[in-house]
């Protein structure tokens, strides 16, 4: 028992008759030294504590993991520990939260309030698996509509509700418009769901052209209107100027200032495909900086 | 039965100590006294049947 040991300092003249006594006793000591004129010091296993106090000893301190254990389960530490461990046994069986997934906020909102309904809340006890599958079931028929997918679980303290979307439910507006190029460009990709597509990659278009168009010819040579859905990038060409006074910066230095204020005015949707420097000098009391960029950048708007 | 390593000894079936002092330690044996001197003589450990004494041995002398 190398855990803890009670620390005894003993004032004798008859050290012999006191080992003596410890033999007879079965106490073990360890380290026993002599440390003044009558007074010695040793040590021993804080098990053995009720045997040394027979001896009538006092126990100077103690030391170990073993010492620190007791200190928690005795005295003032008693109600703390109990309290700890009582919460750590009771804790796990209670919802401490209500998570629920699901892409329509809407019903993610009804499905809490429902949940309220079904005295399913924070600092209940948790759920039974046959109390999960009846709360399944009720859900599924309530909202049979809104709900495809359903999945209730409970892992840890946290109460998992996940579903999607009934397709059905979603509510998809289809719009007839003809979508058209909003600047001049050169296509760069087509990815269209509905609709007559008019251009082809590599085409250059001119900023009103009709790229998606809600018109489709029938065998029978009738027009008919179609819905029209799908994006369509393209190549753009821009040329952009930034300057600053040459007060404030010297030549050598405004190159990397002014490319960087160039930059921030780029449209965040916008990639660049190629950036080049077009010119950098003094104009007037001036640097300025031109650059050209291409960009590929969604071009296709909806016609107004 | 008498156990001695380096700075170590082991005394097994001992009766009493008799003398504990820093340089001193004698113990009681069935039939016989073990007279221990050194320096820094220390009782490591303690037992109902055993003593294990450490500390710089110069010399010990059973009688």
């Amino acid at each position: 028992m190398k855990l803890g040991y009670d620390e005894i300092v003993v004032t004798t003249d008859h050290i012999d008759d006191l080992l003596l006594q410890m033999k007879e006793k079965h106490i073990s000591l360890y380290s026993l030294r002599k440390i003044d004129h009558q007074v010695y010091r040793f040590y021993t296993p804080i098990y053995q504590r009720h045997k040394v106090k027979a001896c009538h000893l006092s126990i100077k301190r103690s030391i170990g993991v073993f010492h620190y254990l007791l200190l928690l389960v005795k005295g003032d530490y008693l109600f703390l520990t109990l309290s700890f461990i009582l919460t750590l046994m009771i804790l796990p069986s209670f919802i401490l939260k209500i998570k629920i997934d699901g892409p329509n906020h809407q019903l993610n909102q009804r499905l809490s309030s429902y949940l309220d309904k079904q005295n399913i809340t924070i600092l209940k006890k948790q759920m039974s698996y046959s109390q999960i599958d009846h709360l399944y079931e009720l859900i599924k028929d309530d909202y049979l509509k809104e709900i495809d997918y359903l999945n209730i679980y409970q892992n840890g303290c946290v109460f998992h509700i996940r579903y999607s979307q009934a397709i059905t439910s979603q509510k998809v507006k289809e719009k007839y418009c003809n979508i058209v190029s909003k600047c001049d460009a050169i296509v760069q990709s087509i990815e269209v769901a509905q609709g007559n597509i008019l251009v082809k990659v590599n085409d250059y278009v001119k900023k009103g052209d009709i790229l998606i168009s809600n018109e489709i010819e029938s065998t029978d040579g009738k027009i008919q209107m179609i819905p029209t859905y799908g994006i369509i990038k393209g190549y753009t060409y821009h040329i952009y100027t930034s300057s600053i006074d040459l007060k404030r910066l010297k030549k050598e230095d405004g190159f990397s200032y002014l490319l960087f204020k160039t930059r921030m005015q780029i449209p965040a949707n916008a990639k660049i495909d190629k950036e080049k420097v077009l010119s950098y000098d003094i104009i007037g009391k001036k640097l300025v900086l031109k650059m050209y960029y291409v960009f590929i950048e969604e071009i296709s708007v909806e016609e107004k | 039965m008498i156990y001695i390593q380096h700075n170590r000894i082991l005394i097994k079936y001992y009766q009493s100590i008799i003398t504990l002092e820093d340089c001193l330690l004698e113990i009681k044996m069935n039939d016989s006294i073990i007279k221990i001197m050194g320096q820094d003589l220390q009782i490591q450990y303690y037992s109902f049947d055993e003593i294990l004494v450490r500390g710089q041995l110069k010399q010990i002398i059973f009688t």
